[in-house]
């Protein structure tokens, strides 16, 4: 009997491949946002109020995984927001080698932001990095206020919290309070706003979050400190 | 969901140092899986045996090493996190500061 010693990360590959593309972003001075969530709760919604929002200010581009359909990425597309939809027929995450072929599509250079829609499901693509510089993890109030504590790996490992549908708070049980909280415990770091796509409230927080990430990738590059 | 693909990735791993070292059976994988990890123990022991089923690796098992978040909680107190419904066993607040415990790591194989 023979023990050979490994300890390594089991996904290293995925994350050598992430880096190349976190290095080909700040290449271009491009931020890139992951953003994981369920099925349902906002995500192709949020892209779309943020692009009609920011689209004068930035360059935004998208990159939309699915397990099947294109619908998502022609919503996007109606915004004037060069796009690609990666369907993964069947597989329950993106992974950095995929996203890496797909980036080829796009004229970088051209872009200021590169906003990654992850598969609907908040499980699987955190354990996946694929090169962003920010991971936003979206819930929804219907949701139920005890999300985060369900999907623990994805509060550990995104940057920001955004709670949205918080207009159908009034119809459920939802608690905003115990919602922060719940997150908080397992990602006392996160930035957690709380919003409604669907009235505006809350949004303006959302777009200076955004943009502010997105700018200081910008002048990092500009002022040639990109990492 | 994904436990299959983390089984395929632990597979090419294996298949990788068979290539090197050229053992003929493979006994064990230690993995090492932190709490926080967001990888299911009982999927990814299932989906391992399915796809070593009938293969090279046949029998052989997956030692899973589960790891915990250090908490830090803002009274000073730091404890382990076993369970994400904690409370800081000092002042009882329910938030605190976690690090580690999202170990996703293979530690050794044992071949023969």
């Amino acid at each position: 009997m023979v023990t050979i010693k490994i300890n390594d990360k089991l996904l290293s590959k995925n994350d050598q491949l992430a880096l190349a593309n976190h290095a080909l972003f700040d290449r271009h001075g491009v931020w890139c946002l992951n953003l994981i969530s369920a099925p349902g709760s906002g995500k192709t919604t949020l892209i779309e109020r943020t692009v009609e929002r920011l689209s004068d200010r930035l360059k935004i581009g998208a990159l939309v995984g699915d397990l099947d359909t294109e619908n998502d990425s022609r919503r996007i597309a109606s915004h004037g927001v060069p796009v690609r939809q990666i369907i993964t027929g069947g597989a329950c995450h993106l992974n950095a080698k995929t996203i890496g072929e797909f980036l080829s599509h796009f004229d970088l250079e051209a872009l200021d932001v590169m906003v990654i829609e992850n598969v609907g499901n908040l499980v699987c693509p955190t354990s996946y990095y694929l090169g962003e510089h920010h991971r936003v993890s979206l819930i929804s109030a219907p949701e139920g206020d005890d999300k985060p504590l369900k999907y623990p790996g994805a509060m550990h490992t995104s940057d920001a919290l955004v709670i949205n549908k918080i207009d159908l708070i009034p119809y459920t049980d939802f608690s905003l309070e115990r919602a922060r909280e719940n997150a908080l415990k397992i990602g006392s770091h996160l930035d957690i706003m709380p919003l409604s796509c669907k009235t505006g409230e809350g949004l303006e927080a959302w777009i200076e979050w955004f943009e502010s990430h997105a700018r200081e990738i910008k002048s990092r590059r500009e002022s040639g400190t990109s990492e | 969901m994904h436990e299959l693909s983390i089984a395929e990735n632990i597979l090419e791993i294996v298949d990788r140092h068979r290539q090197e070292q050229n053992f003929e059976r493979l006994k064990s994988v230690t993995l090492r899986l932190g709490l926080l990890s967001g990888v299911d123990e009982d999927a990814l022991c299932f989906a391992f045996e399915a796809l070593t089923e009938g293969g090279p690796y046949d029998g052989a098992a997956l030692e899973v090493e589960k790891t915990f978040p250090q908490a830090r909680c803002s009274c000073g107190h730091c404890f382990v996190v076993e369970d994400i419904l904690y409370a800081c066993p000092k002042c009882g607040s329910v938030i605190a500061e976690l690090t580690g415990g999202d170990e996703l790591n293979i530690i050794e194989l044992e071949v023969y």
